[in-house]
């Protein structure tokens, strides 16, 4: 009698869920189940992958198998009568930064969130949440692992952007799809009777009204065929999604500050030294998934 | 055999009196239904592929992962060389390793993938997830309530969600020739992230399992339901009996289409499986107010050791004529849903050909304890009767006279067949024979009742009936009682994945093991549906 001790390993047999991703070009990872393809599979027509930001992101979580999650959702702290504390609230990330505002309009920032460094308290979401529940002026509520990195919130913003929404023929007080209108950021684009925006709905012919806080347009006549608004907009109940997918910009000062050390040259110019201790460890960790010769 | 509902398809080619269609235990049906095998299993894999033609609907059960090893170069299959002329390989003895835990790996009886994967029966269970603190039943109200803001998230996270409604009279209306169907439009956020909605149109009273697989429904939305229609809409399925067959490809006897579901209930003080359909085969007639249901089959539902099951809930799982049913205290049960045909073949060669008497009854496949009811009948009245006798032979082979053809139930046991005593002598031209006769039916399996009618001329007729009570027993029982000791209820999610909710309301995800294994004995490769972490292979 003999006995052999064998390993197995893994053998994906071809079935119709393989079929639709050769259609959508996302391939079965190495031992993944139909369940769980399925959901990337149905992840393609959602998150859309590209050459954008967004798209990367999107893209490469997915096809590495990792997921999109919600990782903390931030409201302005509101007053007796509904009203935010701060004059204008927003949230914004952006590289290593996350920027709290007093005043989105004028920004001014109530408190900028160094995400990068570990000691600063807000390397991980659990440090993001309770940094910014302490500003009294916002308020953090936690969704993912609480030890996930902070840094992999990708760049996001509590101020929606509407590129284009149709006004034609809505009547003279037109609603727009979204309230809390940003300032200054909205332009219509009208081919005859929009032209002048009043600053009171005493309007004169060819004039037109803002309410930026209900999202209402007065207008003096009807908006003709092609009318359009473009506009930013505040999301007052934000949450912000984070990825294991961490992308930024290499030429980003911000961000090459955080992986090299700054040195000083002799014109007195800072020029980028060796990586920090994070940089080696990022530097480290994209080592491991594609080995390399360093420098070459 | 099995019996297949393609066969009743093909038998409705034939009139609506010919034998063929409306006895299954005729020559003729038990012909077709060697071809409904083939027919059938066209039928499901056409089904199936159809839904697998859409990510949507896809069979997440497909084959996928395997696990294999490649054996040595120098590994000799043993060989049995029982038969001189051919040399049979035999399957090595293996045992699979997951932390350290061994367990024997089975070879495949039939060593074919469809046996190997997708009617393969699991030998144990894992548990692999609970979650607490949420609930499936989301919501109940009236369509007058309608529109509704709503917040209902799925208690798993995403998945389907189930709508039923109940309490109306019609669905359907047709008013000044425009036809208004009540309809449900449920929006909100889909499991893979995206804002939608989608609209189910309610025919007649049922439950629907939405389309799509939802995060969170947002906003419902009814149209042209009646005001006082009672609308739940739940994330799971537990104890909802009862529950559309997966293939639901029945035919009644009237070349209609009909939709059939299981359920569990109870004959004679006997837990059983009963096979459900509606009291109509008309869509017309249900959607005009009548979707009332009545159970056209029982099964008496026993463990391996002939003891009754009393299931709390079943459910069916997709692409397959199985179902789990689950007992209170934590107890699953593994059953094959499949009918069967008689197995008595032989004791129908009997029967007269074209014979002028037959049997007349309600039903002839019960549960133990009924009483078969049947009314001996003169069909074609062409010459009198002479005389007559009516016996039948239980399943332990015993057999048993009617005495005195009497109306009275009354068997009397140790008779001979040829027994003088239980012939009715007396000539008679009337269409009933004897008057209605029961017999309780206390064994399981099958009761051949046999008519014979001797004609004034001498000619004798016979006819025989195969009376049946039936009965399940599982293909495997798992415990669950470790982890989960009071079940509520059992149901398959959107992922296919099996999920117990116990009585205090938490859920428990259950995984379900395979060690078996498929053997390539010329390329000498082992495959697993269980991922080991190694292997020990003895020859």
């Amino acid at each position: 009698m003999t006995t052999y001790n064998l390993t197995p390993t893994v053998h994906a047999v071809f079935n119709e869920l393989d079929s639709h991703g050769l259609l959508l070009g996302l391939p079965r990872l190495v031992g993944e189940t139909n369940a769980a393809y399925k959901q990337r599979l149905m992840d393609v027509m959602v998150h859309r992958a590209g050459s954008s930001y967004q798209g990367l992101i999107y893209g490469i979580t997915r096809e590495l198998g990792l997921s999109i999650t919600d990782a903390v959702t931030i409201e302005p702290v509101l007053d007796g009568d509904g009203i935010p504390l701060v004059t204008f609230p927003a949230v914004v990330f952006q590289d290593t930064k996350c920027f709290l505002y007093e005043n989105y309009i004028t920004e001014t920032v109530l408190l900028e969130i160094d995400r990068f460094e570990q000691l600063d308290g807000s390397f991980n979401l659990q440090g993001l949440v309770d940094t910014i529940n302490a500003t009294g002026m916002y308020t953090a509520v936690l969704h993912g692992n609480p030890l996930m990195r902070s840094l992999c919130i990708w760049n996001q913003s509590s101020v929606g952007l509407i590129t284009s929404e149709n006004i034609s023929n809505t009547g003279i007080r037109i609603r727009l799809a979204h309230t809390n209108l940003v300032p200054g950021t909205i332009s219509i684009e009208s081919p005859n009777l929009l032209i002048r925006k009043s600053s009171s709905n005493n309007l004169q012919s060819q004039e037109y009204f803002i309410d930026e806080t209900s999202g209402t347009i007065i207008s003096a006549q009807v908006p003709a065929d092609g009318s359009i608004v473009r506009y930013k907009y505040r999301i007052d109940s934000f949450t912000a999604q984070a990825s294991p997918i961490i992308i930024h910009n290499l030429q980003s000062a911000d961000f090459k500050k955080k992986m090299f050390e700054l040195v000083t040259d002799s014109d007195g110019n800072e020029q980028l030294g060796l990586p920090t201790e994070l940089g080696a460890d990022v530097i480290n960790e994209l080592l491991s998934i594609y080995p390399t010769n360093w420098g070459q | 055999m099995k019996k297949y509902p393609s066969t009743q398809e093909m038998a409705e080619i034939f009139p609506s009196w010919a034998k063929i269609r409306n006895d299954d235990q005729s020559t003729g049906y038990s012909i077709l239904n060697a071809l409904g095998y083939h027919i059938d299993k066209m039928d499901k894999t056409l089904a199936k592929q159809g839904q697998n033609t859409f990510l949507s609907t896809v069979n997440l059960d497909e084959i996928d992962i395997l696990h294999k090893v490649q054996l040595p170069v120098d590994f000799e299959f043993s060989v049995d060389n029982t038969d001189p002329i051919f040399a049979v390989q035999l399957p090595p003895t293996v045992s699979g390793y997951i932390d350290s835990d061994a367990y024997l790996v089975q070879p495949d009886r039939t060593n074919n993938i469809e046996e190997f994967w997708y009617n393969a029966i699991p030998n144990r269970l894992s548990l692999q997830t609970t979650v607490t603190g949420v609930d499936h039943n989301l919501l109940t109200f009236v369509a007058n309530d309608s529109p509704l803001e709503v917040e209902l998230e799925h208690h798993l996270g995403g998945g389907y969600f189930w709508i039923e409604c109940t309490g109306g009279s019609q669905y359907l209306l047709v008013e000044n020739g425009e036809l208004f169907r009540a309809r449900i439009i449920l929006r909100g956020i889909t499991r893979a992230g995206l804002e939608d909605s989608e609209t189910l149109v309610f025919p007649w009273e049922m439950k629907q399992r939405s389309n799509k697989e939802w995060k969170v429904i947002t906003k419902i939305e009814i149209f042209d339901m009646e005001p006082s229609v009672q609308v739940n809409i739940r994330s799971g399925n537990f104890n909802e009996e009862p529950y559309l067959d997966q293939y639901n490809a029945r035919y009644s006897n009237n070349r209609r289409k009909i939709d059939s579901f299981w359920g569990l209930g109870e004959v004679e003080g006997r837990p059983t499986l009963d096979l459900i359909t509606y009291q109509s085969d008309e869509w017309e007639t249900i959607a005009a107010g009548f979707p009332d249901k009545q159970v056209l089959q029982s099964w008496e539902l026993l463990d391996e050791n002939n003891l009754p099951v009393s299931g709390i809930d079943l459910t069916l799982q997709r692409f397959s004529e199985r179902a789990w049913i689950t007992t209170g205290n934590g107890k699953l049960y593994y059953y094959d849903l499949s009918e069967d045909m008689v197995s008595g073949v032989n004791f129908l060669n009997g029967k007269t050909p074209g014979s002028h008497i037959n049997l007349d009854y309600n039903s002839r496949y019960l549960v133990v304890d009924e009483t078969f009811t049947f009314t001996p009948w003169h069909s074609r009245p062409l010459k009198e009767v002479a005389k007559y006798r009516i016996w039948y032979q239980a399943p332990s082979g015993s057999l048993y006279g009617i005495q005195n053809g009497s109306s009275v139930a009354t068997t009397v046991s140790g008779l001979a067949v040829d027994n003088p005593k239980i012939w009715v002598e007396g000539r008679q031209f009337a269409r009933t024979i004897a008057d209605k006769v029961s017999v309780q039916l206390t064994e399981r399996g099958e009761y051949f009742f046999v008519l014979e009618t001797v004609f004034i001329d001498g000619e004798t007729h016979e006819e025989r009936v195969i009376a049946k009570t039936c009965y399940k027993k599982p293909l495997v029982t798992l415990d669950v009682s470790s982890f989960c000791p009071e079940v509520s209820g059992i149901d398959f999610d959107s992922d296919q994945k099996l999920w117990l909710q116990s009585i205090s309301g938490n859920y428990y995800q259950i995984g379900l093991h395979y060690d078996t294994m498929l053997i390539d004995y010329t390329k000498k490769v082992l495959y697993f549906r269980e991922g080991y972490d190694n292997v020990d292979v003895i020859v």
